[in-house]
């Protein structure tokens, strides 16, 4: 039998965990209720936040919900909607009256073909997981310049640090402008030193022998930062 | 499952061929993470069986018939390499390898939330490198772990054990001499907290007592599994320091 964790151990746990419910704390994500105990249902630290106990998973798909910003590429297209790839489980759909364009039933060819990559945001997430994406809104656009670079979605919050330090810090050496989606990829517009030095750093993550942040690319990324 | 009873498998001090007693299973390794590819892999050597486990996605599943409008589907393949055994084994598909296939996932599916990815598909490739006997156990307990690496939400693990008959004698674990020539083989997918079996199979007769003692012994190596399970997928993201 595994071991019980009072919920306000940030512990790793993994599937199958009981976690010890002390203070009256309700279950949050990656945490079910099986006869009346909670129990971990991925491998992932145990967070504790206003009463919720969740667990942060170390090793999870990338789950669109709404508001999410995400870089796809397009993936397939109909007469008045295209799909787009978003790393996801399930591919997200770009109706043409959510594009910035006023594109007529058709002719979505003249905008975007399968290829390209726009950067989109999450309008809905329906129960059958169904996923509608806008490019309506500040800063949503195609993305016709510089590179896209896959670190996971389980690697952005390191990625950006603390209050965006390590980001600012990247920006500020790289001299880049680097766009942080939610769905684990980044877009990089600069110059190719600036794109070189950043493609370094993520590496850690995309090059790492496992597809999330494990204690040696978090290490070397670490040491990376204070060196930059 | 040879039948043939007569062969000497155990000797009289109650030792088995290979040194073992009769509730004890071969030497079990489990390295999570070894296939960069895939989004949880896990390598596993049980005596002289060596499986490697493969899980992707979950990802839209295709073709869409395919598709479960209220939860993802099990898309299971194992496979024995065709240098797996001293006899060649043809590449490919046959009858046992979907049996194997089928009954894997079907013991997956009582383990892995399915509801919560509606019309997806969660790809899990097991490729039996190295077979002596068992192989069915460890592919299962070894997709298990790389289920867990690769984040997908599980009530608990999976592991799965076989004990047996040999010479009138329930052992547990069976190598490949005792599987050719043993009497009787159970193997079981057990969830290891709750105890709940997800499979179970039967080649050969077992009295009713013979049964009760082979399913304590798997209950006894469902517990040792499991710490090497947990053993395992901990060290693999803490580095070692737990």
């Amino acid at each position: 039998m595994n071991e019980v964790y009072s919920g306000a151990q940030e512990r790793l746990v993994i599937p199958g965990d009981r976690i010890e419910n002390k203070g009256g704390l309700s279950a949050g994500s990656g945490i079910i209720k099986i006869n009346g105990g909670f129990v971990a249902t991925q491998l992932g630290h145990l967070m504790e936040n206003n009463g919720v106990i969740y667990l942060q998973a170390s090793n999870s798909t990338y789950i669109p919900r709404s508001g999410d910003l995400v870089i796809g590429f397009v993936t397939s297209m109909r007469s008045n909607l295209w799909m787009f790839n978003i790393g996801g489980p399930f591919e997200a759909l770009l109706p043409m009256s959510l594009s910035p364009w006023n594109t007529q039933f058709g002719d979505l060819e003249e905008h975007m073909v399968v290829g390209d990559y726009a950067l989109l945001r999450v309008q809905e997430v329906d129960s059958q997981h169904g996923v509608v994406c806008t490019m309506k809104g500040i800063g949503l656009r195609k993305i016709s310049t510089g590179v896209v670079e896959f670190i996971g979605s389980n690697s952005t919050k390191l990625f950006i640090g603390a209050e965006g330090s390590n980001l600012q810090k990247i920006k500020e050496k790289s001299g880049c402008r680097i766009t942080v989606a939610e769905n684990g990829r980044i877009w990089l517009e600069g110059s190719d030193e600036g794109i070189s030095m950043i493609r370094r750093i993520s590496s850690h993550f995309s090059n790492s022998n496992t597809p999330y942040p494990n204690p040696d690319s978090i290490k070397n990324f670490n040491n990376d930062m204070e060196d930059l | 499952m040879g039948g043939y009873g007569d062969v000497e498998l155990i000797a009289k001090d109650g030792t088995r061929l290979d040194g073992r007693s009769v509730d004890e299973l071969r030497p079990v390794s489990i390295e999570v993470g070894v296939l960069p590819a895939a989004r949880g892999s896990c390598r596993m050597t049980w005596g002289l069986n060596i499986a490697e486990v493969a899980v992707y996605g979950p990802m839209e599943a295709h073709p869409r018939k395919i598709q479960r409008p209220d939860r993802a589907v099990l898309d299971v393949r194992y496979n024995m390499a065709p240098f797996s055994t001293s006899d060649r084994i043809r590449p490919g598909f046959n009858r046992r390898s979907r049996e194997i296939s089928k009954v894997t996932a079907e013991a997956l599916e009582s383990i892995v939330m399915v509801e919560m990815f509606p019309r997806s598909k969660i790809r899990v490739e097991i490729e039996i490198l190295c077979a002596e006997a068992g192989t069915r156990c460890c592919g299962i307990t070894a997709a298990a772990v790389a289920l867990a690496d690769a984040g997908i939400p599980m009530k608990d693990l999976l592991v799965s054990v076989a004990a047996g008959k040999i010479n009138d004698v329930v052992v547990l674990d069976l190598d490949k001499a005792e599987d050719n020539y043993g009497q009787a083989d159970l193997p079981v997918g057990i969830l290891p907290n709750s105890k709940e079996i997800a499979f179970l199979q039967m080649d050969g007769d077992l009295s009713p007592a013979e049964f009760d003692l082979a399913m304590e012994y798997n209950m006894k190596a469902v517990d040792e599994i499991h710490k090497i399970q947990i053993e395992a997928l901990r060290s693999k993201y803490t580095g070692g320091d737990n």
